[in-house]
């Protein structure tokens, strides 16, 4: 693969006192299995914006054609707990949608939890994915990234590929 | 098209070993915080100027009218210097992490040239603001040495007066894209079309020091290019990961493992070079060169000095 499974390169500045470097560029042929599809690869990022430091927040991954819900897996090494992701969807002050589920975790137990979300027609949006103790109501995680979606945007594009910000 | 995201947030109820930002006491457990690592991001609070910031600059005002609450910074350019708000107090950036920089920023009316300048001077972002208040946001990657790490707001060659208001900097997480039943995972830059693997690293847009197979920097990131001084080093590291199985790690059966290197010496401007075996091609861009780049390509892992 590339063909080897792993390939390193390294931009070293020798002897310099300064170096620029604008572009950079790889390519090769794979070895292996081939993809008979195109593969056009996305990044999308996320704010971290309230963390508990006992939690470890780890993002997978994102799948355009999937359904629209956000997979949330809970891995507990603590105590028994009951605990509460959500995710919602705000436009300004408005909230477009947001939907919950509570869950009992035992001790170094592991979850998954599906939540489905709906993005308003048009406008910038705010998408949240919270996770907070369900009894006290701590706020524990909380993940958020901005977008907008173009007027016009069919139904379904909605929640799609201009549903989320990408680089 | 519809969408979905996975998220694994992992529970680890571990003691807390020491006195940290927004953390108990030794011994208390951790507790759960906002992350903005900037403190007084809203500049309300001071006596004489804002506490936690400091400026490098001929004509600051710790003014009034801000885009929330009542206070804002402000800051006055020239065309000979830059000049810059700078924290004082914040919680530093570690190594080789991603974050996001937001803001919000307007110029006066007569503001012209030059650009406003936000974020750690190690992973610049230059921008243009108009004369309305508006939110910016983009996110960067931390390099691996953090010689000096500086958080600064300011302005580059501008002619006029910029406010500043509600900066954050706070951790970010990225989500990369998966295909093929969910088992293929690129990030932007990175393509497979026709049984060929295509990866650029895109230095234009809100996320530039970071993509999926940037693996180490040493350099500084300067808007839309990387600056190496001497013994500085970018490693990409290419792979098609699999969803769930994490990418191998440099062995050490790796010391006599290197495959290919070429050296750019030359000065020329726009100088592009390109290097061919194995069916690999890699080609850089170097629009300034003082002295000697090595590019090394390995395909087992390093010879040192990778982690």
């Amino acid at each position: 693969m590339l063909p080897q499974r792993n390939v390193w390169v390294r931009l070293k500045s020798m002897f310099a006192t300064r170096i620029e470097v604008s572009k950079y560029r790889y390519q090769s042929v794979p070895g292996g299995k081939v993809w008979s599809d195109p593969v056009i690869g996305e990044s999308r990022y996320l704010t971290a914006a309230w963390d508990d430091p006992s939690v470890d927040l780890q993002v997978g991954e994102l799948v355009p054609g999937g359904r629209s819900e956000v997979r949330v897996a809970l891995v507990n090494r603590g105590w028994w707990r009951k605990v509460r992701a959500a995710v919602s969807v705000q436009k300004g002050n408005a909230l477009v949608w947001r939907r919950e589920e509570e869950c009992y975790l035992g001790a170094k137990a592991a979850k998954y939890l599906y939540l489905s979300y709906q993005v308003a027609a048009e406008g910038e949006q705010l998408l949240k994915i919270s996770l907070a103790d369900a009894e006290t109501d701590e706020l524990l995680e909380l993940l958020e990234t901005r977008f907008a979606v173009a007027p016009g945007a069919e139904a379904g594009a909605r929640t799609g590929a201009v549903g989320l910000p990408s680089s | 098209m519809r969408t979905a995201v996975a998220v694994a947030v992992s529970g680890a109820l571990t003691a807390a070993v020491g006195f940290a930002w927004g953390q108990g006491l030794p011994g208390e457990p951790p507790k759960a915080r906002p992350t903005n690592m900037l403190m007084n991001g809203s500049f309300e609070s001071g006596r004489v100027k804002p506490y936690c910031w400091d400026t490098y600059s001929l004509a600051d005002k710790w003014g009034f009218d801000g885009h929330e609450g009542e206070r804002c910074v402000s800051i006055r350019g020239n065309a000979a210097q830059d000049s810059w708000w700078y924290a004082t107090g914040w919680r530093k950036v570690d190594y080789n992490k991603l974050y996001d920089v937001s803001d919000w920023a307007r110029a006066d009316a007569r503001a012209t040239g030059g650009r406003i300048l936000v974020g750690l001077n190690l992973a610049n972002r230059y921008e243009t603001v108009g004369p309305e208040w508006e939110r910016r946001e983009f996110v960067f990657r931390s390099p691996d040495l953090l010689p000096g790490p500086r958080f600064r707001l300011g302005v580059s060659k501008t002619e006029g007066t910029v406010d500043f208001d509600d900066v954050a900097l706070r951790p970010a997480v990225a989500v990369r894209r998966s295909q093929g039943m969910g088992r293929l995972v690129l990030g932007t830059g990175e393509s497979v079309v026709d049984g060929r693997y295509v990866a650029v690293h895109d230095f234009t847009g809100p996320f530039t020091s970071d993509c999926r197979f940037l693996y180490r920097s040493t350099g500084r990131f300067d808007h839309d290019h990387w600056i190496l001084d001497r013994l500085d080093e970018v490693v990409y590291h290419h792979d098609i990961s699999m969803f769930g199985v994490p990418p191998m790690r440099p062995g050490l059966r790796s010391s006599l493992a290197l495959k290919m290197a070429r050296e750019i010496t030359e000065t020329d401007p726009d100088s592009v070079r390109s290097a061919y075996q194995d069916a690999i091609t890699i080609e850089v861009e170097v629009p300034r060169c003082d002295g000697c780049l090595l590019v090394e390509v390995n395909k087992t892992g390093a010879t040192g000095g990778y982690h």
